[in-house]
């Protein structure tokens, strides 16, 4: 169990530096798979890297999973065994990774324009390549801008982050250490709005503590979707640029 | 050289793992609460700043049309391309003169784009067109398609749209001529006419609600393909034009489906024009349009149409739209190589597409 | 992949004709440009992603485990695993892409490279991860492998830990690795891995690197394990539904030598990849 000096230092440095406010590196890459996909994205949160290939709008592959007045969204996601320090294969119905693939699905359901497509199927694909805390927040994220990037209309970016707390300090944007170190929550916002589309905390907290990581997780999502605008724009003005629109 | 191996050049090839961090702004805080709630909570000087933002926007939108009509009519006539590119969730006007078309969604009297894209404007609707997207049919498209499915008086075709397009059995031509009833053993014969997999071009005849087309191939000049090779490129390349049948040099036709779907085949007479006169022509229309029979095919002809086939790649892999003009640009620049497998490199690719631009301009 | 019946006679007609005209121009040994990076995943001990321009995409990631033995065996402690996106876990493509790294690998691999101590070896993992095919996958696969293996470094005994020399007491504990990352060990110091071809057979003639359509209208396909400037490994398989699986030995044998030059060249251009 790591020290908690070494977590967050008395004169408020974290363990790579940051301060408590301050999310880790963004990448992040639209249009990376055009051939194999509809839409895709690369995204690099700190040492979290995520893949997600989108298809469809299409036909669904299973008559019977189509639904009469939506759109229906099937979500996979893939742990690659070399993504964790040690090595670990877990078997495709692994139930945290179940229970991802739901959360993930019941997000964007409610954030993709459904009803524009009845009967058809978007298939979101997430690989997540390597893992250093954040997971569900980059596959979020990921998955935002590879519908983004498939034409698929939404009512807004989806974005999330991560808040925890220790003691009663609050961090933002945790990394694995962290992670398994303190209670943290993720947060998904729609767009800059305080509309709230995923919360999931899975350590115990004291209610009172609650207020003050939503608070800062919101932030941390609101400016996580500006760090994606600017990507989607930076590729929306290139393309342009190409002529091909 | 049997395999050129390219260092990859993305997001993905080079690992940084900087500690370079960014923090959010203290006003990120008292975030922008317009879209879908209620609008109790946020702070005001938030909302303040914000609806500057708004009138800004319609200002500009409006800015181009007094340029364009002197008399100050903010109607605007014609398609007008806005260069504006906007994201989910952004806001597009908040005027209530303006119709909404695709890409957008509105709450109360504002619009905002559902889709990342540039504004577009006919007369009063405003839409946004998104940067990429499967193909849309319309009705008069010539597209390729590959049936995937036999139902009882119909045919489900893939196009590579959103939804699988329908071609009804009434909406094909029948062996013996349009005067022919059509009998219960018609349906039960679909597979003869056509079966999974086949591949035919048809045009798009009308487009359901739901987005999906219906085809008919109710003329001589479309049907089940034969005698070539298919393959597939992205459709928003394919240039829209009258016709979509090219009759290309060194014997090879082109179908360029606007669907994306093309089928480079050996040149044939088109059945009309094979002295057979107009009143005959359905009547003429025997089994042979249903044939899964090639003609003989000369080892010439199937490298020509290798060719036409690299040269149009390349065109797609720079992403230059394909037109006749260009694809025959191409051909011409391809006879450069002596063989055709030399131009599935990558630099070869955009030396054909830089040749093809420069010799097209204008 | 749905091809219809005149698609089919088309391409098998080009594919027949002596010399060959393949859809694309290519000749029979030429392969598509790929694309290729080494290094891209920190957490691993070597890693590597190739993409093909049909948009078959491979990333391979290699890590090595510390495991004990008893005695001094010589076994060659390799495993390989693979997920290929669309295709259940379990099947026969899984398992023939699988089985067919994992026996070469641990045949061709030489143990010492994997020893530390006399008690210690390490376990090499192999998990790889096809997000798309179109082809084949085995080729793909093998390829990303073997730049993976490139790339993987080994890392060394802390100088103040046990010791070069074969120590096999048992107080002395687990083995300290130096955390210098720069004073590690090539995996491919002194070894190359081995490389698996899938070729496709077509009447007379043998085709490297066939796309969907080719591999669909063939009549069977050959696979080569090439090593150490030798063909060392062969097998017959079937692309397609069709018991013409029968080709003579001149057939297997002129495939076999367009193979082995295909995975010279391979090699070859791999070795060009910058790794870390």
């Amino acid at each position: 169990m790591t020290s908690r000096i070494e977590i967050y230092s008395p004169e408020g440095l974290r363990l790579d530096g940051r301060r408590w406010n301050e999310v880790r590196h963004f990448r992040c890459a639209i249009n990376t798979h055009p051939v194999s996909s509809d839409g895709s994205s690369i995204i690099e949160q700190g040492n979290t890297k995520v893949i997600c290939n989108v298809i469809g709008p299409a036909e669904p592959t299973l008559r019977s999973r189509a639904l009469l007045d939506r759109l229906c969204i099937s979500v996979k996601v893939i742990v690659a065994p070399f993504s964790t320090i040690e090595r670990r294969k877990r078997p495709q119905n692994d139930s945290r990774i179940q229970e991802m693939c739901s959360s993930i699905q019941h997000v964007f359901e409610d954030a993709v324009i459904a009803h524009l497509f009845p009967r058809s199927q978007i298939d979101v694909n997430l690989y997540i390549v390597a893992q250093d805390g954040g997971v569900l927040q980059a596959c979020i994220n990921a998955t935002t801008l590879a519908l983004i990037d498939a034409g698929v209309p939404m009512y807004d970016y989806v974005c999330a982050c991560t808040a925890g707390m220790l003691d009663r300090e609050v961090l933002l944007d945790m990394n694995r250490i962290e992670e398994s170190d303190m209670p943290f929550l993720t947060m998904a916002t729609i767009g800059a709005t305080r509309k709230v589309s995923l919360l999931q905390l899975e350590m115990k907290v004291q209610f009172d503590r609650l207020e003050p990581m939503m608070a800062a997780a919101m932030s941390g999502c609101h400016h996580i979707r500006n760090l994606m605008d600017n990507e989607v724009r930076k590729h929306g003005k290139s393309r342009r640029q190409m002529g091909s629109l | 050289m049997p395999i050129t191996v390219n260092a990859s050049n993305d997001l993905f090839s080079s690992t940084s793992f900087s500690s370079r961090a960014s923090r959010p702004a203290k006003d990120e805080f008292d975030g922008e609460d317009v879209a879908m709630s209620d609008a109790e909570s946020a702070e005001a000087e938030a909302i303040d700043v914000d609806e500057d933002d708004d009138d800004d926007d319609d200002e500009r939108l409006f800015s181009l049309d007094h340029n364009e009509n002197g008399d100050g009519d903010a109607r605007v006539t014609g398609v007008v391309k806005s260069r504006h590119i906007v994201t989910p969730g952004e806001l597009v006007t908040a005027d209530s003169m303006w119709m909404r078309g695709h890409g957008t969604y509105s709450v109360g009297t504002k619009s905002y784009s559902s889709v990342a894209g540039t504004i577009t404007r006919v007369n009063k609707l405003l839409s946004v067109a998104p940067l990429r997207g499967r193909y849309d049919p319309k009705i008069g498209d010539h597209v390729v398609g590959r049936i995937i499915d036999v139902g009882t008086r119909s045919w489900h075709v893939d196009i590579g749209a959103k939804q699988a397009a329908v071609l009804m059995l009434g909406s094909v031509n029948l062996p013996g001529g349009v005067q022919r009833r059509k009998s219960e053993s018609d349906e039960l014969q679909m597979r003869a006419f056509l079966k999974e997999g086949d591949l035919l071009n048809a045009e798009v005849q009308a487009v359901f609600t739901d987005g999906a087309a219906s085809l008919h191939t109710r003329s001589l000049n479309y049907g089940k393909l034969r005698n070539g090779y298919f393959f597939t490129i992205p459709s928003s390349l394919v240039v829209r034009s009258k016709y979509h049948t090219f009759e290309l040099p060194g014997g090879v036709d082109l179908v360029l489906g606007v669907n994306g779907y093309l089928w480079l085949r050996k040149h044939t007479q088109p059945l009309a024009e094979q002295g057979v006169s107009i009143t005959r022509i359905a009547e003429e229309a025997g089994w042979e349009i249903y044939s899964d029979e090639n003609e003989y095919i000369s080892v010439n002809l199937r490298d020509t149409i290798a060719r036409y086939a690299n040269a149009i790649k390349a065109l797609a892999y720079c992403e230059v739209g394909v037109n006749e003009a260009r694809i025959l640009a191409a051909y011409e620049a391809s006879k450069e190589y002596k063989s055709p497998g030399e131009m599935i490199e990558n630099n070869v690719k955009k030396r054909i597409a830089k040749y093809v631009l420069l010799s097209t301009k204008g | 992949m749905p091809l219809s019946l005149t698609e089919e006679s088309y391409l098998n007609g080009s594919l027949s004709q002596r010399p060959p005209c393949r859809p694309d121009g290519r000749d029979q040994l030429q392969f598509r440009p790929i694309d290729a990076a080494a290094g891209i995943l920190p957490t691993t001990n070597g890693s590597a992603r190739i993409r093909l321009d049909d948009g078959g995409e491979c990333i391979v990631g290699v890590k090595a485990e510390v495991i004990t033995v008893s005695g001094s065996s010589d076994d060659v402690h390799v495993e390989v695993d693979c997920d290929i996106v669309g295709i259940p876990a379990n099947s026969p493509m899984q398992n023939l892409l699988c089985s067919t790294l994992e026996t070469a690998l641990k045949n061709s691999l030489p143990s010492d490279l994997l020893r530390i101590t006399n008690k210690y070896r390490f376990k090499i993992f192999v998990d790889g991860i096809i997000l798309d095919h179109v082809s084949h996958p085995l080729t793909l696969f093998s390829m990303t492998t073997y730049l993976a293996l490139l790339d993987t470094r080994l890392p060394r005994l802390a100088p103040d830990s046990l010791g070069e020399q074969d120590n096999d007491k048992d107080e002395i504990g687990i083995p300290q690795f130096s955390s210098d990352w720069a004073d590690s060990d090539r995996l491919c110091k002194s070894w190359s891995p081995p490389l698996v071809q899938h070729g496709i057979i077509v009447g007379k003639n043998v085709f490297v690197d066939a796309t969907g359509e080719e591999a669909e209208v063939s009549d069977g396909g050959l696979l080569t394990i090439w090593h150490n400037g030798r063909v060392v490994g062969l097998r017959v398989v079937n692309t397609r539904d069709s018991s013409k699986q029968v080709f003579s030995i001149n057939i297997i044998g002129n495939a076999v030598e367009v193979l082995a030059n295909a995975s010279r060249e391979i090699e070859k251009g791999l070795k060009g990849i910058r790794t870390s």
